[in-house]
């Protein structure tokens, strides 16, 4: 009888052979450039990622499940590391857990099914994807994407300048200690951002509630939607900003002394349209049924 | 992996479609993505960085009037800098725009060869202000075609001229620029 | 006289072109000229208002996720050896498309650009767990009762393009739905 190790490869695993157990431990190292791209897929289970001041990228895997498969292929510019489900279905108890130490300034890209992805201390662009995964990582001054069905997404800024953007469907979107640029989007999910010096502030959901607080700068622009959720946004003053507020039937309410008043006197819906201070910003907000309320404090 | 390599395009493609229904938001990603070389463009066809600024707005607000016909058929680079050529030649056939980017300085004196009197032969004057003291018809080939790399038929479309009108154009610019610069001739 | 020939490659054998095609072909201005664009877009003739999600956005929102997939390369995979005829699916109990009322500005042929994803979205739903398909299911659900109410308020303001632009929003959100799912790279093709 031939037993048959087709999980492992040897042209992959770099002469590692495992005896026929259920689990495998794996563990790879590749000398890249400062600003490669590295890039994760998995299925479940979790990937941890953090920065150290080396150009090595360091894997350590445990794969539960003896037929996962473990690709890791890497050049000085980009390291591809994949663990390869035969039947791609979710099962119990077959995590995959990742853990990787990467340089600091890698384009990172991960994405997961179910996998939890966590991030600490990766500088480059970052792109992050899961189905039903959580999502965390520190942002600081590229670009970052994060992206989750059900997982919740979480962002910790470092003050830089990094534009944002988050999606999720039902999760919960936490964001903090960014300046500059944020763009939302959630189904069901709430979404609560602070952010600093706003430049350009997007936000979107369908029934999710949403809380923004921020500063807004000279010439920023802010742009929320919600069909039934609760849009609030607090404006640090000095508030220089000009205001368009609709809702179809939600209540909007202004702390700055201004009421709303009916659209049109022979339809539905009210509106709010006022400058505060200089003007400068522009802030439209508009929902269907949700509540607003808009306030500098 | 094409898949990396592709998502940049895919980006601004995406961004396209937005602009083009009016998505404003979508619009400024692609001014701030394109704004440097529209202004690159403009600052050294006109001459001046305050002309330039007007124009380099220009092309942009023209850019978002003409959207919904841009096919993709040429790069949306490349399709901005057709719209810069064209608000610069515009404005010089005004009476107003001629004053504007004209080289002269404060007292209407030809800033052609500007003066430098303790300037040596042996200094070369940097390739920046040799460009711009061309002439505006010389001035314009070396920008589209030597700093911006069009060929000589993109550049002459661009100027509304015959390929060798800008040829000749091009002869001249190199003579009148290799006379500033002291260029040794190489072989 | 010397005779001058003119070729393509003037840039590369010229001393002088050479050095100009080494300047900075991008020069940032010493100010935001954005906000002087801004402002004199409003006086251009444009369909929508001015909010940036204007009515017509559908074809946008439709293109982005096309998009998606073809960056993503799933437009390439080979369609299924046996299986339903193109422009049809099969029938999922759990589970329809975000129907959007007949108010509603978003056109048939809108709608139909979200077949191939539906196609592709089926298929991966099917290797999702069973509490993130839960969680999908629900939040088309979510969608669907946005559009409902969206709908409802058509049907007493039909012009009004608030409510267009929550209704194309609304879209775009379901799209986005699927394209998450849809190009999920965690997953695997089959192996032979």
């Amino acid at each position: 009888m031939t037993i048959r190790f087709t999980l492992l490869t040897a042209a992959v695993l770099a002469g590692l052979v495992q005896p026929a157990i259920a689990e495998q431990n794996l563990s790879k190292r590749a000398t890249v450039a400062a600003d490669a791209t590295v890039d994760v897929s998995n299925v479940q289970g979790s990937v941890k990622v953090t920065a150290w001041d080396r150009n090595e990228v360091e894997l350590s895997a445990m794969l539960e499940s003896d037929k996962d498969r473990l690709e890791f292929e890497a050049t000085d510019r980009q390291v591809r590391i994949k663990v390869q489900r035969p039947d791609g279905r979710y099962r119990d108890s077959d995590d995959a857990l990742l853990t990787l130490k990467v340089p600091t300034g890698v384009r990172l890209i991960v994405n997961t099914v179910s996998a939890d992805i966590t991030v600490d201390g990766v500088r480059g662009e970052q792109r992050l994807k899961s189905v039903s995964g959580d999502v965390g990582t520190r942002g600081y001054d590229q670009p970052v994407s994060l992206h989750s069905v059900s997982g919740d997404v979480t962002l910790n800024g470092s003050g830089g300048k990094a534009q944002v953007s988050t999606e999720n469907v039902s999760g919960t979107t936490v964001v903090n200690g960014i300046r500059g640029g944020f763009e939302g989007e959630a189904v069901s999910g709430n979404i609560k951002a602070g952010i600093a010096a706003a430049e350009r502030l997007r936000v979107s959901s369908v029934s999710g509630d949403v809380e923004i607080s921020t500063d807004l700068s000279p010439s920023a622009r802010v742009e929320m939607e919600s069909v039934s959720g609760t849009l609030a946004l607090t404006i640090k003053p000095p508030v220089n900003a000009e205001f368009e507020i609709e809702s179809f039937s939600g209540d909007i309410d202004s702390c700055f002394g201004t009421k709303p008043r009916d659209k049109s006197r022979y339809g539905p819906g009210s509106e709010l349209e006022y400058t505060e201070g200089n003007g400068g910003a522009r802030v439209m907000i508009q929902t269907l049924s949700g509540d607003i309320n808009i306030c500098d404090r | 992996m094409t898949d990396l390599a592709r998502q940049p395009k895919a980006g601004e493609d995406e961004r396209i479609a937005l602009a083009r229904q009016g998505d404003v938001p979508a619009f400024e990603a692609l001014y701030r993505e394109h704004v440097g070389r529209v202004y690159g463009l403009c600052l050294r066809m006109a001459g001046e960085p305050q002309a330039a600024e007007d124009l380099t707005q220009d092309t942009f607000v023209n850019a978002w009037r003409s959207l919904p016909g841009y096919e993709g058929r040429s790069s949306l680079a490349t399709w901005l800098h057709r719209i810069a050529v064209n608000a610069v030649l515009a404005k010089r056939r005004s009476p107003v725009g001629r004053n504007e980017i004209s080289l002269t300085d404060d007292s209407g004196e030809q800033m052609e060869f500007a003066a430098e009197p303790d300037m040596d032969e042996a200094t070369p004057i940097d390739l920046e202000r040799a460009i711009a003291a061309l002439p505006p018809g010389a001035r314009d080939i070396v920008v589209l075609h030597g700093i911006y790399g069009y060929s000589h038929e993109e550049a002459a479309t661009m100027l509304g001229l015959a390929v060798g009108t800008c040829k000749a154009q091009l002869h001249r610019a190199r003579n009148l620029m290799r006379g500033r610069m002291r260029m040794e001739a190489t072989t | 006289m010397t005779t001058l020939r003119f070729t393509g490659r003037n840039r590369d054998q010229d001393p002088l072109l050479a050095q100009a095609a080494e300047l900075p072909k991008d020069v940032a201005p010493a100010h935001d000229l954005w906000p002087g664009v801004r402002a004199r877009l409003d006086e251009v003739p444009r369909q929508g208002r001015s909010f940036g999600w204007p009515m017509a956005i559908a074809a946008g929102v439709v293109a982005a996720a096309v998009s998606a997939l073809l960056t993503w390369g799933l437009m390439r995979e080979p369609a299924p050896a046996t299986g339903p005829l193109a422009g049809t699916v099969a029938a999922e109990p759990d589970f329809v498309p975000v129907n959007y009322g007949s108010n509603s500005a978003l056109g048939a042929e809108q709608l139909a650009a979200r077949d191939e994803l539906l196609v592709q979205f089926r298929r991966k739903l099917d290797r999702l767990s069973p509490q993130t398909r839960e969680a999908v299911i629900a939040n088309l659900a979510v969608i669907q009762r946005a559009a409902d109410e969206i709908d409802a308020a058509l049907a007493q303001d039909p012009a009004s393009g608030l409510l267009n632009e929550l209704l194309v929003g609304a879209y775009r959100q379901e799209l986005q739905l699927y394209s998450k799912v849809v190009t999920t790279n965690g997953d695997t093709t089959r192996r032979t």
